[in-house]
């Protein structure tokens, strides 16, 4: 009994340990970063040559801070990258994206979203259970322990983005 | 203190290896598929939906291929034993798996459900979960095993008790193309696996294995309860051979998937077992089989369903010499199983947050044979037909409260022809209030039913008891985990196991009846830590402290080490390209049946195996029980032996080539 208490005690030490761990949003965040190299937008999809690309996330924020943090100071291609947080109602924030990420807690919601985007150039991820086939574009999906990916080609044409085959033949295609 | 030392001495030389930190944004610099390769600690057979491990209502562990390779284990038992709270004892015939304190001597594994991708393996008859040699899977075609701890009859009805382990089989595109492995050991061991998978470009992939093994086992064992000239002086001489083949094939097309197994298993028994004669010819074979065609699907509305429906084989036939005092009599004792079942669930999220999970199951005998006869003069002592029709459904809720609680409740009715209905609750309480930090508290119940063999098996030594109910549990049990500095994570977990109507046999007028006999409480206490680097080091020690006590007597019970320890270390000695790794298990000493001592056992496991050295060549070599420790298990109430002895020090080098 005295082992299990001394053991019991030196655990619960580590537990005051200040804490931070490599996880899903991790792995979801530098997923989304890989996403601005292998989609490809049309030119109207920016405000002018010097504009951000900027990734919104609608809802609760699950990456806690954590894609701001790898984000920032990052580029792709010539463009600075940006993280806004909006709330699914914000249809000028929506449409000021180029890639947003749809968190659970709007799910329900994704049908005024879609609307809201009904054929302009912006990526709709999202990681709700059968997203892509919901309607969305790309859906995170937990495959075999692994973070897979879901792909609605068509919904991603009918907003002129073009997903280069390799990120294609990575996924799962819902349509 | 031996075992200290050898710790420290491999630390000592292996250490070099630098243990470098990712920096914060390492994984903006992996490729897509590199991205795609990043494992997610994720559990399926928690609750027939794959969730993460944090968010399951017990308390899980994953063992995974590459720790599987790294760490040289041979088979599932080898497995069970590394996992925290999972024991097993092996008594030269068949291995038996226990939980937190509690493993049976003459069992099967029954209190265990052992599943293959989702497959009931436990029978009617003996509710066997095969682990050992007999194993239906070769260890080299797992990607991983679940291990989930506490009461899951909550969604799989019997069997279910302590715990339930799923055996994920490797996909086809892991060997794309073929795969050879062959491996040469200890008491002229010698094993050999070809596989084939492959995925084509319309979608349909398979994989088709077949595995031999053979070993003529210890040249000879010595068993002291045995020493006098009329039995050889104790010497069971050429007595523990084990051979067997085993092949899996599976192959699928969109939301199908056909997937059979068999495997086919001869033990010599060495222990005279059930009274048998010493040093004569025992042997055991196990043949166990199935075929299932299963069904997954999601749909629009974001439904996900599954279906099963199988048809399952068990054969087993033993022979053991006898002295009646006439001479030598050669007995048989066999059983046939063949048996079917059909599956169906589906699980829904509404409102993102509130998860529903319902199933029903039924499993229907075609055979249960048990027979039992002597050859020469023939006398028949058991020729029964059994027959078994099981029910079971359930319902499964999962309520995010908020986006820090969570609830977890469901309830499970199962139906057996021979006793009745039974109902068994599962519910948890989750609190994540970082998302570092996750809390669990648990209850559950869950259930055994007496299986045909307890129900109907008798013979000239051994009286059954059709009015034998079910064995019950109700567990309580805190978990926290905790992940910290990047790269650790630890747990803690204090548990509490209330067991009634254990079914066990006793010794009634010369004859082995089982009576539900045994009520017993088990407390304990587990700690456990692990860092795991991007380098592949890996380092994790656990520790267990449990007190698992027979009501009737207050007394430990037989079997029970109270203190265990086990701590694995995988070094990369060079990154990606070899491994060194070491196993201890440490158990304090166990009661046998007669309550003497077995005193401690410290194993040391050693394995170094290397990949990517040559192109498409794996090497692994290991040594178990390196510092060849004389060690003993409790025999059960089949054996007049007090203890067993187990193996001292043996080697294995395995190659596998990809082609």
């Amino acid at each position: 009994m005295k082992h299990a208490i001394s053991a019991f005690l030196a655990l619960v030490w580590l537990f005051s340990s200040p804490a931070r761990a490599e996880s899903e949003y991790d792995v979801k965040a530098a997923y989304l970063f890989k996403f601005t190299k292998f989609v490809e937008w049309p030119v109207a999809a920016f405000a002018g040559p010097d504009a951000p690309f900027v990734i919104g996330i609608v809802g609760h924020d699950a990456f806690n801070g954590g894609l701001d943090r790898l984000i920032e100071g990052n580029t792709t291609g010539d463009r600075r990258l940006e993280v806004r947080h909006l709330n699914a109602s914000d249809s000028a924030g929506l449409r000021g994206c180029q890639m947003i990420f749809v968190s659970t807690s709007e799910q329900r919601r994704l049908a005024n979203i879609l609307s809201t985007l009904q054929g302009r150039p912006v990526l709709v991820v999202g990681e709700s259970e059968g997203f892509a086939s919901a309607g969305g574009m790309l859906g995170f999906a937990l495959r075999e322990s692994r973070m897979g990916i879901e792909i609605n080609s068509a919904a991603a044409r009918q907003a002129r983005l073009k997903i280069s085959s390799q990120l294609l033949n990575l996924a799962k295609l819902v349509n | 203190m031996k075992c200290l030392c050898a710790v420290i001495a491999f630390f000592a030389l292996i250490w070099p290896a630098p243990a470098a930190d990712p920096e914060p944004n390492r994984l903006l610099g992996l490729s897509l598929d590199e991205l795609s390769e990043i494992k997610i600690d994720t559990v399926y057979a928690a609750s027939k939906v794959t969730e993460k491990v944090t968010d399951a209502p017990s308390s899980v562990t994953i063992v995974g291929r590459d720790e599987i390779q790294r760490f040289g284990y041979r088979t599932l038992s080898d497995i069970i034993r590394s996992v925290r709270s999972f024991d097993v004892t092996y008594d030269r015939a068949y291995s038996y798996t226990g939980v937190r304190g509690f493993t049976s001597l003459n069992d099967y594994g029954s209190r265990i459900l052992l599943l293959v991708d989702g497959h009931r393996m436990n029978d009617p008859i003996f509710d066997t979960a095969a682990v050992g040699t007999e194993a239906l899977v070769d260890v080299d075609l797992i990607e991983r095993v679940e291990f989930i701890r506490g009461p899951g009859s909550v969604i799989y009805g019997s069997n279910a008790f302590f715990g339930v382990i799923n055996i994920v089989t490797r996909g086809s595109t892991t060997v794309d193309g073929v795969e050879a492995s062959t491996s040469a050991g200890s008491f002229d061991t010698y094993s050999g696996r070809v596989t084939i998978g492959k995925k084509f470009a319309n979608g349909v992939e398979f994989l088709i294995s077949g595995t031999y093994y053979s070993s003529e086992g210890q040249d000879s064992l010595f068993f002291k309860e045995f020493d006098n000239p009329a039995t050889n002086h104790g010497i069971a001489f050429h007595r523990d051979g084990d051979s067997f083949w085993s092949t899996l094939a599976k192959v699928s097309y969109r939301d199908f998937t056909l997937e059979g197994g068999y495997v086919s298993r001869e033990k010599d028994v060495p222990t005279a077992w059930f009274g048998s004669v010493f040093n004569a010819p025992d042997t055991t074979v196990d043949s166990r089989g199935y075929i299932e065609l299963r069904y997954a699907h999601e749909t629009i509305d974001g439904w996900a369903l599954t279906g099963r429906a199988y048809y399952d084989t068990l054969d087993y036939h033993q022979l053991a010499t006898y002295n009646y005092g006439f001479g030598r009599v050669v007995n048989d004792d066999s059983a046939r199983e063949r048996w079917w079942g059909l599956e169906a669930g589906g699980s829904r999220t509404f409102f993102d947050r509130f998860r529903i999970s319902i199933g029903a199951e039924v499993r229907r005998s075609i055979d249960l044979i048990q027979r039992n006869y002597d050859e020469q003069p023939f006398a028949s002592y058991l020729d029964v037909s059994s027959y078994q029709t099981v029910f079971g459904t359930y319902a499964d809720g999962h309520l995010e409260i908020n986006k820090q609680l969570t609830l977890t409740a469901g309830l499970q009715w199962s139906h057996y022809d021979s006793f009745g209905s039974t109902v068994n609750p599962r519910t948890a309480l989750i609190w994540k209030p970082v998302e570092s930090t996750t809390l669990k508290l648990l209850y559950g119940e869950a259930f055994r039913a007496p299986n045909v063999y307890q129900l109907y098996y008798s013979t000239f030594n051994q009286r059954s008891n059709s009015a034998l109910q079910p064995e019950t549990i109700r567990t309580y049990e805190f978990v926290a985990e905790q992940y910290f500095l990047t790269n650790w994570r630890s747990t803690v977990s204090l548990f509490r196991n209330e067991i009634s109507g254990l079914i066990d046999t006793i010794d009634s007028n010369g004859f082995l009846v089982f009576t539900n006999l045994t009520d017993a409480h088990v407390n304990g206490a587990e700690g456990e830590i692990e860092g795991k680097w991007s380098n592949g080091l890996l380092l994790r020690a656990s520790y267990t402290w449990q007190d698992a006590v027979s009501n009737a007597n207050g007394r430990r019970l037989v079997n029970s080490p109270e203190n265990v320890v086990k701590a694995h270390i995988s070094v990369p000695v060079w990154p990606d390209k070899i491994f060194a790794s070491l196993e201890l298990l440490y158990t304090s000493d166990r009661f046998t049946m007669l309550r003497r001592s077995t005193g401690d056992a410290c194993l040391l496991n050693t394995t170094l195996y290397t990949r990517n050295l040559a192109p498409r060549l794996e090497v692994s070599a290991s040594i178990y029980n390196l510092l060849d420790q004389e060690y003993r298990t409790p025999g059960g109430p089949q054996h007049l032996e007090d203890s067993l002895v187990q193996d001292g020090r043996t080697f294995r080098i395995k190659f596998t080539y990809r082609f």
